[in-house]
């Protein structure tokens, strides 16, 4: 497996650094041997269940302590109090204290950070208003639909006003206008300055939230770094899909099949265009080039086919990606 | 969902240390909103009906004695014996079963229950010390367990003295038993507490070792005078203000002195809390592998 690991920064005192850390539950391993940097910014944990997303992020969190190596959040040691002051948590499980509205599951928690009453009240209103649920904050969380758990969660998480944010699956169980506004708000607060570490194990979902991805795979650290340039690392004398819209499919792809740079082509369903998989993506679009400005085809709009995290990924770990 | 900030500031954010609060106040402040917590989950829940079913056993015997004390005089002519029943009752029933199994319901659970419902992350990713967060729970858990088995004390006491006038329990000697009662009642929430707080810290499946307890407790009287120093009964039965009856088998020892009781059962029980405190701040929390 390729690994594509940037390492700069590392020694930095800022964002949150992990230095050849491993964890290992027993015999089983959670994560081996992973060395990144998380700079501020929306960055997504990807890869499928039980690739270490959670360990990971329990991990930046201090509720588990690494079994090697060294973890510093802004600065400190996880379990340090400081770090809790500055870091908020929103767990995947769908669980709250028994009997608590949603202004109760807030505001209890905020007391725990030391804040006078008033303060208490004002921080848990302003959360709560942040996340859309005013109007609900009085009912019991028991009663809210899955959304608005989700939601209740991350004003719990934001209410004390982190400058780090960890989000666990948070866009499970939402629809799809709710994960809109869920994206929305990650993009906000990332633009305050705040590091907002999301994890899923839905790919095409990191694509429209993360400015950094960390892909993990069997509790290894796959790759990281931004989508485009991940895959500029990996695809030198790697395949690459192309595709192409075009009036003559079927003409355009007798005549790439010349060269011996493209190892496959597929013909789009509709007929309007092809999927070519090249090993030089720069001799094609050259090649491609050619043929229309000769006028051999008419092309219409040429896109890499594979440049989203779903692609990365699955060239990555092979067949497990989702 | 509202794109406001509303009071948001991101001085946080951005590298700045935020406007949170620090200093002693903070951490009293910290430490109420934990036992806060602690009353609601135990209080104000179903977990409550449990503890709630047991506080009223001793008053519904006790009532019940006080009604045919007051249906058939005739048998009870010696009203003295009443004491001396009570403070059977109290260690039979009130110490050895419903503080016992009171003390198991509400102390097993403040760290193991909140791992089971997994809310106990909430809790640990605030700037409150682990060890300090199991102390205050243990503290709230103690307040909730003395107010449920206090009143039950309080109120057996009384009923036990309807038959000679309710007014003969505010009187000086009666009084000072029920002190003593209520103090011993505290006692007891603050060593079987403490054992069943760090019983619920370490070990997921606790039921032998529970039942393991419950035998030592019952059969206090037939352990050897060293082993009876570890045990909660043998403390509490010190500080009794009328003489109980110990059977015929029972080995009996030097009575240890109230004041000598009394420290001992609290350092039982901060020996306890402090040993799960120290677990707690060195155990990994993972609900599962993500």
């Amino acid at each position: 497996m390729s690994a594509v690991v940037r390492t700069e920064g590392v020694a930095s005192g800022a964002g949150i650094v992990f230095t050849d850390v491993s964890k290992f539950y027993g015999e089983v391993l959670g994560v081996n041997g992973v060395t990144l940097s998380i700079e501020p910014g929306i960055t997504a944990l990807v890869g499928p269940n039980g690739a270490g997303k959670s360990t990971l992020m329990n991990l930046m969190t201090g509720l588990v302590s690494p079994t090697r190596g060294q973890i510093a959040v802004l600065g400190h040691a996880p379990r340090d109090p400081a770090v809790f002051r500055r870091l908020g948590y929103c767990a995947q499980f769908d669980a709250f204290p028994r009997g608590a509205t949603g202004f109760q599951f807030v505001a209890g928690f905020l007391r725990l950070f030391g804040y006078e009453k008033e303060e208490v009240s004002l921080r848990a209103r302003a959360a709560i208003e942040r996340v859309g649920l005013t109007e609900a904050a009085k009912r019991r969380v028991a009663g809210y639909s899955k959304g608005m758990r989700q939601r209740i969660k991350l004003a719990q998480a934001m209410a004390h006003d982190p400058a780090v944010l960890v989000l666990d699956e948070p866009l499970n169980g939402l629809d799809p206008m709710a994960r809109s506004e869920f994206i929305s708000l990650f993009r906000e607060l990332a633009s305050e300055g705040r590091h907002v570490i999301v994890s899923s194990h839905i790919l095409h979902e990191v694509d429209l939230i993360a400015d950094q991805l960390v892909m993990l795979h069997q509790g290894y650290v796959a790759a990281e770094g931004e989508i485009p340039e991940m895959r500029e690392e990996m695809v030198v004398d790697r395949p690459m899909q192309i595709a192409v819209r075009c009036s003559e499919p079927s003409r355009l792809a007798s005549r790439l099949f010349t060269a011996d740079h493209v190892i496959e082509i597929k013909l789009l369903p509709d007929g309007d265009g092809l999927i070519a998989t090249t090993r030089d993506a720069d001799r094609f679009y050259l090649l491609l080039n050619e043929l229309a400005s000769r006028g051999e085809v008419g092309v219409e709009a040429v896109a890499p086919a594979d440049e989203d995290a779903h692609a990365v990924y699955r060239y990555l770990v092979g067949s497990e990606a989702q | 969902m509202s794109t406001t900030a509303a009071t948001f500031d991101t001085a946080g954010a951005a590298g700045v240390a935020p406007a949170t609060p620090s200093g002693r106040a903070a951490t009293t402040r910290a430490l109420l909103g934990v036992m806060r917590l602690e009353w609601r989950r135990q209080l104000l829940t179903f977990r409550v009906l449990w503890p709630l079913a047991l506080a009223a056993l001793p008053l519904a015997i006790t009532g019940t004695m006080a009604w045919v004390v007051m249906h058939f005089p005739e048998n009870f002519h010696d009203h003295g014996t009443l004491s001396a029943e009570y403070a059977n009752l109290y260690h039979a029933l009130l110490v050895r079963v419903i503080l016992f199994f009171g003390c198991l319901a509400l102390f097993l659970n403040l760290v193991r229950g909140e791992v089971e419902e997994r809310t106990l992350h909430y809790l640990l990713l605030t700037p409150v010390p682990r060890p300090l967060m199991v102390i205050a729970k243990y503290v709230a858990a103690v307040g909730s367990a003395s107010l449920l088995f206090g009143a039950t004390t309080v109120g057996s006491f009384l009923l036990v003295h309807i038959p000679e006038g309710i007014g003969s329990a505010f009187t000086g000697p009666a009084l000072v038993q029920l002190g003593s009662y209520l103090a011993m009642t505290v006692l007891g929430c603050m060593g079987y507490g403490g054992f069943f707080l760090l019983l619920g810290s370490v070990l997921r499946s606790p039921g032998p070792l529970v039942a393991f307890y419950f035998a030592w407790e019952w059969f206090e009287f037939l352990l050897p005078p060293m082993l009876k120093q570890v045990s909660v009964v043998h403390y509490l039965k010190a500080l009794t203000p009328v003489p109980i009856a110990e059977g015929p088998f029972a080995l009996l020892v030097e009575p240890t002195p109230p004041a000598i009781a009394v420290l001992q059962v609290m350092a039982y029980a901060a020996v306890m809390v402090g040993v799960a405190a120290w677990v707690a701040s060195r155990t990994d929390l993972d609900y599962g592998k993500g």
